[in-house]
């Protein structure tokens, strides 16, 4: 190779240094965003529409939605940013995000109380059941079969797998096949949840959970055969509150860190964001990203480490 | 403009392009074989077109500048035992990449797979072991 001379051969060998350093650091940040991933999620205020939104929302009186995002992993901090439409000037920053842990199901109102057994209450006797076929996990509710779309779907929703019960094809063609259940579904009627805090048992039923209350026969008529998914009652209160704070230069934001640690004890796969705000705020706001992020301690590490090994297992291992 | 005239800058630039193609692809090496033993672990957060995209820019700069500073191919006496070297290289990452993919097909799909394999790596033997 052609040589240099030798003011020129001791940049060179700067320059390789400084290659190597920007390919170690990048090396280490690939890393870091391997072992420690984030995810991140965006509500499009101005298109709600918009198939880029993976938060889902759910309309509020004062037009502010409350927004869910769904995951299964465990984080140490969320951090949210509010992008307005042109940088508008009139937008009130002293609004407030909350976020709270647990089920989306588990979030609804509270209805009435359920006194009665389960025969005598209206409820169709089979919704909330877990079923099966060779193919498929489905959960039954209205008459209806509503196919889970994987294992990981089962998982996050909380299931038990030793309360699924097959069925031939043609007890299983007498129900007619509903929307397929993916991670982000709510659970449907007929859902038990259960408090591990408090020993409450709450029925699922038409956008409300309702408690069941009375004897232990009463309760166990409503939870026999059934995957009883377990919550927290305290998760419903525990909001981890942050005050927005004006950030960037030329793209100007509104962002609000949360630290999210005490959420990780709530069992759980969706988070519940609130914007504590005017509602007049709303036509000024474009988008919200939230940002769920770890991190950098050994537990982080080693449970990340832990769970690729078990991909690795699961994807090589027989069939 | 005169400094990019500097015949000494085009070399540097050359071998720094060169030394970047070389850390580039053993990366992009290490990252398609991450990707062979469990797919989605780069991808998922990184771009394959765009490091794919890099690369290319990088071969064709790299072509570029070496042509420009006219860089004298060494005159190496045992360039076959290195191509030779580089060749079995080659085949050892290509067949765990094939190896790690073909898990999940069946018995059919793996022995055409292979069948076909083993015919390019007969005619790329060929190839490079070949003297110039």
């Amino acid at each position: 190779m052609q040589e240099l001379p030798k003011n020129w051969q001791k940049a060179y060998w700067i320059s390789r240094v400084i290659l190597a350093v920007a390919f170690l650091l990048a090396g280490m940040y690939l890393s870091y965003r391997i072992l420690l991933p984030s995810n991140k999620f965006l509500y499009l205020y101005s298109n709600p529409a918009s198939i880029q939104n993976n938060l889902s929302a759910t309309p509020q009186k004062n037009n502010l939605p409350l927004l869910y995002a769904t995951t299964i992993d465990d984080f140490s901090r969320i951090s949210s940013r509010i992008f307005l439409k042109n940088n508008d000037a009139n937008f009130d920053p002293s609004g407030k995000i909350s976020v709270r842990k647990s089920y989306q199901a588990f979030f609804y109102p509270q209805g009435e109380d359920i006194t009665v057994p389960l025969e005598q209450s209206g409820f169709n006797t089979e919704d909330g059941k877990l079923i099966s076929s060779p193919e498929a996990v489905y959960v039954l509710a209205g008459n209806q079969k509503f196919p889970l779309d994987n294992p990981i779907t089962f998982e996050s929703l909380g299931y038990d797998w030793n309360k699924v019960f097959p069925l031939d094809e043609e007890t299983l063609s007498q129900y007619e096949k509903g929307k397929l259940l993916n991670i982000r579904s709510p659970h449907p009627d007929g859902t038990i949840f259960r408090t591990i805090d408090t020993n409450k048992y709450f029925y699922i039923s038409n956008g409300e959970k309702r408690e069941i209350k009375g004897s232990q026969e009463l309760i166990a008529s409503y939870t026999k055969d059934k995957s009883i998914i377990s919550v927290s009652e305290k998760s419903l209160s525990d909001y981890q509150i942050c005050s927005l704070k004006k950030t960037g230069f030329f793209f100007i934001s509104y962002s609000c860190p949360i630290n999210a640690s005490s959420l990780m004890e709530y069992p759980g796969k969706n988070y519940e964001f609130s914007a504590e705000t005017k509602s007049s705020q709303v036509q000024y706001i474009n988008d919200i990203q939230i940002e769920f992020e770890r991190d950098i301690t050994w537990k982080n590490i080693r449970s990340s480490l832990s769970l690729i090994k078990s991909r690795i297992i699961l994807k090589y291992s027989k069939k | 403009m005169k400094i990019f005239s500097d015949k000494n800058l085009i070399v540097l630039l050359s071998k720094l392009s060169g030394d970047f193609l070389v850390l580039f692809m053993l990366a992009y090496g290490a990252i398609l074989l991450a990707e062979a033993i469990l797919p989605g672990i780069v991808s998922n957060r990184l771009s394959m077109i765009t490091l794919t995209l890099i690369l290319s820019g990088t071969l064709v700069l790299s072509a570029h500048l070496a042509k420009k500073s006219k860089i004298d191919m060494p005159a190496e006496k045992n360039i076959t035992a290195k191509k030779s070297a580089h060749f079995w290289m080659l085949l050892v990452f290509a067949t765990t990449i094939i190896i790690l993919s073909l898990f999940g097909f069946s018995i059919w799909e793996i022995a055409l797979t292979t069948v076909i394999s083993l015919t390019i790596i007969f005619y790329a033997k060929k190839e490079f072991t070949q003297d110039i």
